[in-house]
């Protein structure tokens, strides 16, 4: 529709003075497009084509150039990025803080990306940590998590998480999730829950004493996840148990929905919501159901879809929220 | 005749706008109140993982309900009649809800648009097999439907289907003779322009409000097949393909044509977004110029693949950092700005930190020589 055509509508009802109408005709036409998402994703994509690019470069040549040249070579852009941020970062507040340096947060993760490539390139080559794997996955996790409080960075927040779960043995990655954890090993289970469990109590707490509260995202967002498909996994896999892993997945989907509501993102609305669904019917299907008819089965599939439709279309009404 | 009550969609464009115009300090906030008023009730569209339950559940229950025609699944009717039937059973449904519950693409009604489609695919096959087995002809006995629905709900997805199965339908015909199997690449970007031009003009008019998220797609759609038709990649072995040629795929006729083709489109598209100020071009034709790249590189390896990546990456950095310099004051009418965070921004900026980290640690632990998880050459296409 003509925007013009609405402005002479918005005049004619009294809603607009012709001062002001002139303004917004003129804003309206010179009205910029933003590129911001536009050359962020370009640079984003960029850096991770080039360093992919150079890194097998680097592999396919390492003969020539050597080992100790290009680690020398990696420390010092780590070193580089570290000491950018260092210089440039705002002061530490418990609250969230907006970094003023240009590319700061690109710079800081980059760093970070570095300092693992470099740890595991020194490694791999010398192995300076023998076979004490679980030092060398935890000092990248005590560096991120420092970095993330200390420069308010959630990515950076994200790779220590990752660094940690993978100290108890876990894939935190969300597209690894399902993947790479083989949550029919008990072990695997017993560890994501109670991982998940602390890291998402960890993420309560410090919320609660106000330290970088908008953190609780990242945490809800990786550890919540973990938790909640391990409770399933459990439930899935260890038959005898599958009571006791409903039971541990209602508070964690509990956890999920009270945030979604507190923090306005709905996505853990909606994931609490597939994660209660599946435990309660897996839970009907497996116990109720077993040898009735397919009819109630089928009608109970129906009923349950209406009411969560029901749920979605309401749950601002439920919980008077606006 | 429309399903969506259009004074609702008008209502939901306006307030939109005036929001925008109260964020500027163009209006007061009284008089933004006083529009929003004026313009009111707004149609029911949720957030977008309400939106994604919404959809998902409604699957689940359109496929739940089917269990009604479980006594008679098995009968002569029911293989001809059950699908219309449950179709147009959902379909009034739908035009209640959409009057009832004021939805417009809420996850619901798309999720019921699909299901009326897909309800009547078999009765449309039947019909078609028994008589004349033509892929051409399965495609046209369907569009009307889609047209219609096109027509009446203006849905995206449907529109784009209706497209593509026009495209097809097209493309089969063509294939039928041997000109038609050697123009193909031809009739397809001739195909595209046409149905290009149509639609952009039709968008300038002012009825085309009901359809615009759908026109958008469309738009969006025409231009990727007509760069895709005279892509020297794709005609050369969609060429090898549809002729069952052993590989490697031979040389084709008029390769010179179709490689100015391959790198004359994107940078068409690229003048047209500087010359229409249009996202759209610039993000259609710094994609098809990366894949232009790509077929280039794919056919005359110059240098190594992974050198490649590296440089088309620097490039990428550079253009980029000098963008994002260039344009901190809007030149040409882009602006290179801070927008709003959105949770999307955050969502994607922990996802994306975790999953470059991932391929960072792995990569000493792969083979020696092979490592490189961030994806050689393809990953120009993440864009």
């Amino acid at each position: 529709m003509n925007k013009n055509v609405l402005l002479d509508e918005l005049e004619g009802k009294d809603l607009l003075d012709s001062e002001r109408r002139v303004l917004i005709e003129e804003y309206e036409k010179h009205k910029p497009v933003l590129l911001f998402v536009f050359l962020r994703t370009l640079l984003y994509a960029s850096i991770s084509a080039c360093i992919g690019g150079l890194g097998v470069l680097i592999y396919q040549n390492i003969d020539t150039i050597g080992h100790s040249v290009l680690i020398g070579l990696i420390a010092l852009a780590t070193a580089g990025c570290f000491y950018y941020v260092f210089k440039n970062g705002a002061v530490y507040r418990p609250e969230k803080v907006e970094q003023s340096a240009p590319y700061f947060d690109v710079v800081l993760l980059l760093g970070c990306l570095l300092f693992l490539a470099l740890e595991g390139y020194i490694q791999y080559q010398y192995e300076v940590f023998g076979t004490s794997y679980g030092l060398a996955v935890i000092i990248p996790a005590a560096l991120f998590f420092f970095l993330a409080y200390r420069y308010d960075h959630q990515g950076v927040l994200s790779l220590a998480i990752t660094a940690l779960a993978s100290w108890v043995g876990l894939s935190a990655t969300p597209s690894k999730l399902m993947v790479e954890n083989d949550f029919s090993d008990p072990e695997v289970i017993r560890n994501a829950v109670i991982f998940g469990a602390a890291m998402l109590v960890g993420s309560w707490f410090l919320k609660k004493q106000k330290i970088k509260p908008h953190f609780t995202y990242t945490y809800i967002l990786l550890s919540g996840t973990l938790y909640l498909s391990a409770c399933l996994g459990g439930m899935f896999n260890q038959n005898r148990w599958q009571f006791v892993f409903g039971l541990l997945l209602a508070p964690g989907c509990w956890y999920l929905y009270k945030n979604a509501l507190e923090e306005k993102s709905l996505i853990f609305l909606l994931l609490s919501t597939i994660f209660a669904y599946i435990g309660l019917t897996y839970l009907l299907f497996n116990n109720l159901f077993d040898g009735m008819m397919e009819f109630l089965a089928s009608f109970y599939m129906l009923a349950s879809a209406a009411a969560v439709v029901w749920f979605f279309l309401t749950y601002k009404k439920i919980l008077g929220k606006k | 005749m429309k399903a969506y009550n259009e004074a609702l969609l008008k209502n939901e464009w306006v307030q939109a706008l005036a929001q925008d115009w109260a964020r500027k300090n163009f209006i007061s906030p009284d008089k933004e109140k006083a529009i929003e008023q004026a313009y009111s009730p707004l149609p029911y569209r949720p957030n977008w993982f309400i939106w994604i339950g919404l959809f998902l559940f409604t699957l689940l229950g359109l496929s739940a309900a089917t269990i009604i025609f479980l006594p008679v699944i098995d009968t002569q009717f029911a293989e001809l009649f059950l699908g219309p039937l449950y179709g147009l059973g959902v379909f009034f449904f739908l035009n209640f809800l959409i009057k009832d519950r004021r939805l417009h693409f809420s996850g619901i009604d798309n999720a019921m648009i699909y299901a009326i489609a897909a309800s009547f695919a078999p009765v449309v096959l039947q019909i078609t097999e028994s008589n004349y087995t033509a892929p051409w002809l399965v495609g046209l006995s369907y569009l009307p439907l889609l047209l219609f629905l096109t027509y009446y709900y203006g849905e995206p997805f449907i529109a784009t289907g209706t497209f593509l199965t026009a495209l097809y339908v097209v493309a089969t015909l063509a294939m039928e003779t041997a000109w038609g199997k050697l123009l193909l690449p031809f009739i397809v970007m001739i195909y595209a322009g046409v149905v290009w031009y149509f639609v952009r003009r039709f968008m300038k008019k002012e009825e085309s409000f009901y359809w615009q998220t759908p026109l958008e797609w469309v738009h969006i759609t025409t231009l990727i097949v007509f760069y895709a038709a005279g892509n020297y990649f794709v005609v050369r072995e969609g060429n090898t393909a549809l002729n069952d040629l052993p590989g490697p795929s031979p040389e084709v006729a008029l390769a010179v044509l179709f490689w100015f083709l391959t790198f004359a489109v994107p940078l068409l598209y690229l003048y047209a977004s500087i010359r229409w100020t249009s996202l759209t071009f610039l993000i259609l034709g710094s994609i098809a110029l990366v894949a232009s790249l790509v077929t280039l590189h794919h056919y005359y390896p110059f240098v190594s693949g992974d050198l490649a990546t590296a440089l088309l990456g620097l490039a990428g950095i550079l253009t980029a950092v000098w963008l994002m310099r260039y344009l901190k004051e809007a030149k040409k009418g882009f602006l290179y700005e801070p927008e709003e965070n959105s949770e999307w921004a955050t969502l994607a900026g922990s996802i994306v930190a975790t999953e470059i980290g991932h391929s960072a640690t792995n990569t000493p632990q792969g083979p020696k020589f092979g490592g490189g998880d961030f994806g050689g050459a393809g990953s120009g296409e993440g864009y």
